[in-house]
């Protein structure tokens, strides 16, 4: 049976962008889809249509992407030096998977986005920063356009590995941790020099965007969301990754995917620093919103991860919060000490130890991390908590007084 | 003119010098770490300095043994970050 796809910008890409050129393209494929890069002569054209685009980065921070590169050229051309371009392919998030898939599908669009962005901001040196998994292809890939400008640097497979200012960290031959922030990466990044990291799949719309214009762009998603991005969807243990739509709905991503409404549960938007809803009328946008109709909710990196009916959601919080506590860079005090209290709290309530005071302590927890830690990993675990302790008010209440709504695995 | 103080938390160890010195503006939490008092964090996880404080915030800077703290001063203390 088909389901008939409404023409508006929402859900599955008609016609992908990212993916145009075909599975694993090679350079030839790669020319005969998309063209060679635009000369050097449209340079200004170029920076004026990512301006145009309005793009955010994709790789869960959604800041907007021109401003980055203007504050760079800024910051370049006030201390003459030339600045540092570093493609972020590090995909610490364990949901999200499009990174690697575009980075092997697709290396050529992410290089072009490299490429252009370091030679229209004068860049000394270009990195490429990924697990080392997926080099043989990317090296591969630079041998294919005989390109040698581009330095690849292979990053931990840990959870807070790539964030911006441990990718730096590890660049500078340091642990791949992150940094007390002690200013902004376009002023002092990379051994002090202005530094441009952005997330690869921004680089690859970058790419695109170049060729095609910022109106092109705009065709897909919204106003306040423009362009596509790469979602990765995980439902019963498996996972897909599908180009959508800006601020697509999730009701209509699911009914694409043919996940029937009637077996969800609840769904996690944004992977493990995400939140949680039961609302399919939610849409899967940049960044938050939850005073506008429909609400919108920030797809991070790109992920959503499916709950069924069989399964406990305190449970499955439970483990995220082990593993998010377990992954902290153990550099910060209230993260060190707060966040394993927190994943020992939460697991208490999942495992039905029942005490009045739990939620309450939990929520406690969590505003007592947030805002101090030198990343966002704090804030973002309790903020996943504390949905989970929103969202699922009603398997709280069962969990406290010693039962569970869900028939789970492991039957106590 | 504001101020704003800035922990850098890969640093602080909770020795405490800061709590004792600015116990207007910081309480010590569960495991002795700075915490703002009520009304006294600022967005980004900073701390407030009001005047009054001001002599106590630079004293807390020069004593921390750990070099965790930095105050900036100006109206540029609370501009938005990034």
């Amino acid at each position: 049976m088909t389901t008939t796809i409404p023409t508006m910008h929402s859900g599955v890409l008609e016609e992908p962008r990212l993916l145009a050129a075909g599975p694993d393209a090679r350079w030839t494929e790669h020319l005969e889809c998309f063209g060679p890069l635009p000369p050097t002569t449209s340079d200004q054209q170029i920076l004026a249509e990512w301006d145009a685009s309005g793009l955010a980065g994709r790789g869960g921070g959604a800041f907007p992407t021109a401003r980055k590169i203007a504050a760079v050229q800024r910051s370049a051309a006030r201390t003459r030096r030339a600045p540092v371009v570093i493609g972020n392919g590090s995909e610490g998030e364990p949901l999200s998977c499009k990174d690697q898939l575009l980075l092997v599908h697709a290396p050529h669009l992410v290089l072009d986005g490299l490429l252009l962005t370091s030679r229209i901001l004068g860049a000394s040196h270009s990195w490429l920063a990924a697990k080392s998994g997926v080099h043989p292809r990317l090296l591969e890939a630079l041998a294919e356009r005989g390109e040698n400008s581009v330095a690849l640097h292979a990053t931990d497979s840990h959870f807070l590995a790539g964030q911006a200012t441990a990718v730096m960290s590890s660049l500078e031959g340091g642990p791949s941790l992150p940094r007390h922030p002690a200013g902004h990466l376009s002023d002092a990044g990379l051994a002090g020099a202005p530094t441009l990291l952005v997330n690869v799949e921004t680089l690859a719309h970058l790419a695109l965007i170049a060729r095609y214009s910022a109106a092109w762009f705009q065709t897909a998603g919204t106003a306040a969301d423009p362009g596509s991005r790469l979602l990765t969807i995980h439902d019963q243990g498996r996972y897909q990754v599908h180009e959508v739509h800006g601020s697509s709905d999730l009701s209509l991503v699911l009914e694409q995917l043919q996940i029937s409404a009637a077996n969800i549960q609840a769904v996690l938007v944004g992977g493990y620093h995400g939140q949680w809803t039961k609302d399919p009328r939610i849409q899967l946008a940049a960044t938050n919103d939850v005073h506008r109709r429909p609400v919108a909710l920030a797809a991070g990196a790109g992920v959503i991860e499916v709950l069924r009916h069989d399964a406990c959601p305190l449970e499955r919080t439970s483990q995220i919060i082990d593993y998010l506590a377990r992954s902290s860079a153990r550099q910060c005090g209230p993260c060190l000490h707060g966040l394993p209290t927190l994943a020992r709290d939460f697991q208490a309530l999942a495992q039905r130890r029942a005490n009045a005071q739990l939620p309450e302590q939990i929520r406690r927890l969590g505003a007592l991390v947030t805002g101090r830690g030198s990343c966002h990993h704090p804030d973002a675990s309790a903020r996943l908590a504390i949905s989970a302790l929103q969202v699922f008010g009603d398997e709280v209440a069962a969990h406290r007084s010693g039962t569970c709504l869900h028939t789970t695995q492991e039957q106590r | 003119m504001s101020a704003e103080l800035n922990i850098n938390w890969t640093r602080c160890q909770g020795r405490g010098l800061c709590l004792e010195l600015m116990a207007d503006s910081l309480d010590s939490e569960p495991w002795g770490y700075p915490l703002p008092r009520e009304g006294q964090g600022t967005d980004h996880g900073k701390v407030r300095v009001q005047a009054d404080q001001l002599e106590a915030a630079r004293e807390a800077v020069k004593m921390c043994p750990l070099s965790a703290l930095s105050l900036q001063e100006g109206d540029s203390a609370l501009d938005g970050q990034r």
